[in-house]
């Protein structure tokens, strides 16, 4: 995967990997990117470029890992970007799937159980997501900037091991079941739908995690928050 | 084998974990000839092994030797004083037992039991407590489901099991 740099256009990495254009959303960026680079977009919307620059790799290469320049970068604009993320899942990605998932039990026309309990299963997936939304939203970001202000001073030790995750392990359980175990009758588009916009979230998730853990979370350690 | 008693012992080893049926003999003359290629796998000593060539060579793949000095090189090899965990490694894919129909992913019979413990939510202490096995033997289990369902999570593994009848819904 080849690096972003600042001049590297915009509509090339939608090229390159079209779910990157859920991160632009976050930042503010739309389709209809023209001739925008990275650094005459960043220039447009205000946005602190080495740290647009830094989420961008990090989405796109999991080994990608700016230790040097993360430590420049402020709790705040990463609680930010988070928080950002946490509302694309909340009001748009969960939506997504949901609506999808409910459309492919619909239209299945023979009542299929194994359907009926992927979506329980899904279902479950969605509350431990929404209940984590919920524990960052009014407890961890508040908390964790509330610190930050008053002491930005901090001595970060960065985590390079990915932990494992409850949400995304059940994602990828979710993805083998269609792709593995499906059985019965089913309508083959919707359910194509459906795990494309599953297996488009787990590569979210997964992307939002490394920035979570091996970023957040060292500064939430430095600054005592439990 | 080289007496009685770990032939016993292995004979009950290979019926508690794969459910398996073994006929024991001291060695291959005491076999019928009537009766030699029926088997599916062939458990023996380097010795018998190494005395029985012509008849072993052929039946190589259906062949498992008890050896602590034999190299395993295109041999399938397993050593008597090797852990529980893996003995039954080795043994593995020799009593690769199914469940269900033949286009669905194997899982052993032993297995089969692990999973349903994990999905009744016990912990891996209780599973080999319940099973009488090591912990070292659960774990290695539940990584062999995991890895062969694709599924990791105890409640993807619960779908799994409802969806493949394994356990009833609650």
């Amino acid at each position: 995967m080849i690096e972003i740099k600042k001049d590297t256009k915009l509509h090339e990495i939608v090229l390159l990997d079209p779910t990157i254009i859920t991160v632009f959303y976050r930042f503010g960026i739309v389709l209809g990117l023209s001739d925008s680079t990275v650094e005459s977009i960043c220039e447009e919307k205000k946005i602190d470029i080495d740290f647009f620059l830094a989420i961008l790799n990090t989405y796109l290469s999991p080994s990608y890992f700016p230790e040097n320049k993360i430590r420049n970068f402020s709790a705040s604009d990463i609680v930010n970007y988070l928080s950002q993320t946490n509302v694309f899942y909340e009001k748009f990605q969960i939506p997504n799937i949901e609506r999808h998932f409910g459309l492919l039990l619909k239209k299945t026309e023979s009542a299929n159980s194994n359907l009926a309990l992927m979506m329980k299963f899904f279902v479950e997936v969605k509350s431990e997501l929404l209940q984590r939304i919920y524990d960052d939203r009014e407890n961890w970001f508040p908390q964790l900037l509330a610190q930050y202000s008053k002491n930005h001073d901090v001595v970060l030790n960065y985590k390079k091991v990915d932990e494992s995750d409850s949400i995304e392990d059940k994602i990828d359980d979710l993805i083998n079941m269609f792709v593995i175990h499906l059985k019965g009758d089913y309508d083959h588009n919707l359910c194509q739908a459906v795990l494309i916009s599953l297996v488009n979230f787990k590569k979210d998730i997964t992307q939002n995690n490394r920035i979570r853990n091996r970023i957040l979370k060292p500064f939430s350690q430095a600054l005592h928050i439990e | 084998m080289r007496n009685r008693l770990e032939a016993l012992g292995l004979s009950n080893l290979l019926s508690y974990h794969y459910d398996a049926q073994s006929v024991l003999y001291s060695t291959l003359d005491e076999v019928p000839a009537s009766q030699r290629e029926k088997f599916k796998v062939y458990i023996t000593s380097a010795n018998e092994f190494l005395a029985n060539l012509s008849f072993f060579m052929p039946h190589n793949e259906q062949t498992l030797i008890v050896s602590d000095t034999l190299s395993g090189d295109g041999y399938n090899v397993v050593s008597p004083t090797a852990d529980e965990t893996e003995i039954l490694a080795k043994f593995e894919p020799f009593f690769h037992e199914t469940c269900g129909d033949d286009n669905q992913i194997r899982l052993t019979q032993r297995e089969t039991m692990v999973l349903q413990l994990v999905v009744e939510g016990l912990i891996n202490k209780e599973i080999a407590d319940r099973l009488n096995i090591s912990i070292n033997t659960v774990l290695t289990h539940r990584k062999n489901i995991s890895a062969k369902l694709g599924i990791k999570s105890v409640s993807g593994l619960s779908v799994y099991a409802i969806m493949n009848g394994i356990v009833s819904p609650k």
